[in-house]
């Protein structure tokens, strides 16, 4: 692909995903700065790359792929803690940090499924072929994310 | 699951305006770094060739001949030198050289003469004969030396062969 088809491309392309993109590495930073840190890395990386994916539904799956990989390192690098600071950044956005708060007691891969199927809005079948594993593993990973979140909520009413 | 509140909350969260510009400008600054690479990379690689041939020229365009044959680090055999078998007061061996040279440098040798009469060979051809007078059977050496090169040429008589030979040495 030449250079001009590749920027029309990731025109479309940015167009389409990088707000989803966005949330996804949002929710797992709470930090404006690292998201777009990470959303950048990740579309840089799509700039560079000679990938010639077969379809959208391939191209996508690897952005949201190298997006959650990148959310891993980052959590791995960091071994963050979620500070006051960076949630009051989180407000500014959405006026409420309940959501990405409850979301955060998630472990990660349940959080990825959670958020693509519940927010985001993908069939369990499109987060399957996202994430590279069976429909019965994304299934199993929404019953006990949910089931975790259920119990979040009910101890944060109690 | 959530509600709907929560989803467009969720949803409300955008990429910022001027990521896609940043993200832009970073590849063509990568680019550019990429660019400046590959030129480094060219500049170097053109030094290197240049230094190469530069040295591999200078390195070959001294050559050292006897009659037309160079004289490097196989053995030459010295034509119409005495037989050491037929030596006597009155012989002496004589060996004809021609200097091609890069530079000029130091002429010495270990016995006999040059003649000309020189102590420096200048840069470009030289033509000078070494004789030795009633030469024994040991070797003979002639120093050619700059600054920073040193060569010689070894002359010795092959028993085997019965006849002088010519060698350069690297010291």
């Amino acid at each position: 692909m030449d250079d001009q088809k590749k920027l029309l491309r990731f025109d479309t392309i940015y167009e389409n995903y990088a707000d989803m993109l966005y949330r996804l590495a949002f929710s797992y930073t709470k930090n404006s700065h690292d998201a777009e840190d990470i959303i950048q890395e990740v579309f840089i990386r799509y700039l560079k790359s000679n990938h010639s994916f077969q379809s959208e539904e391939h191209e996508r799956a690897w952005l949201v792929r190298v997006t959650i990989h990148r959310c891993y390192d980052f959590h791995r690098s960091k071994k963050i803690h979620i500070e006051l600071q960076e949630e009051k950044h989180i407000v500014t956005q959405t006026q409420d940090t309940y959501l990405l708060d409850q979301l955060s007691i998630l472990p990660k891969k349940y959080k990825a499924v959670i958020i693509l199927h519940h927010l985001e809005g993908y069939s369990i079948e499109e987060i399957s072929f996202m994430l590279r594993c069976s429909i019965s593993a994304v299934k199993m990973r929404l019953v006990r994310g949910r089931r975790l979140l259920k119990k979040e909520m009910e101890d944060h009413h109690v | 699951m959530f509600n709907q509140k929560e989803k467009e909350m969720y949803r409300s969260i955008k990429a910022p305006d001027d990521l896609k510009n940043r993200i832009l400008s970073s590849d063509l600054t990568s680019e550019k770094n990429k660019f400046m690479h590959h030129s480094i990379l060219g500049f170097v690689a053109c030094v290197c060739l240049i230094a190469g041939i530069y040295l591999f020229t200078n390195h070959t365009s001294t050559t050292i001949s006897m009659n037309g044959h160079v004289i490097s680090h196989q053995p030459v055999e010295v034509t119409f030198a005495p037989s050491l078998s037929r030596t006597n007061d009155d012989s002496s061996l004589t060996v004809h050289l021609t200097f091609q040279l890069n530079e000029s440098y130091q002429i010495s040798c270990s016995d006999g003469m040059i003649q000309p009469e020189i102590e420096e060979l200048e840069k470009g051809k030289t033509e000078l004969t070494w004789i030795i007078q009633n030469p024994q059977i040991k070797p003979y050496y002639m120093f050619l030396e700059t600054d920073t090169t040193k060569k010689q040429l070894k002359l010795s008589f092959d028993n085997d062969k019965q006849t002088w030979t010519i060698v350069q040495e690297s010291n």
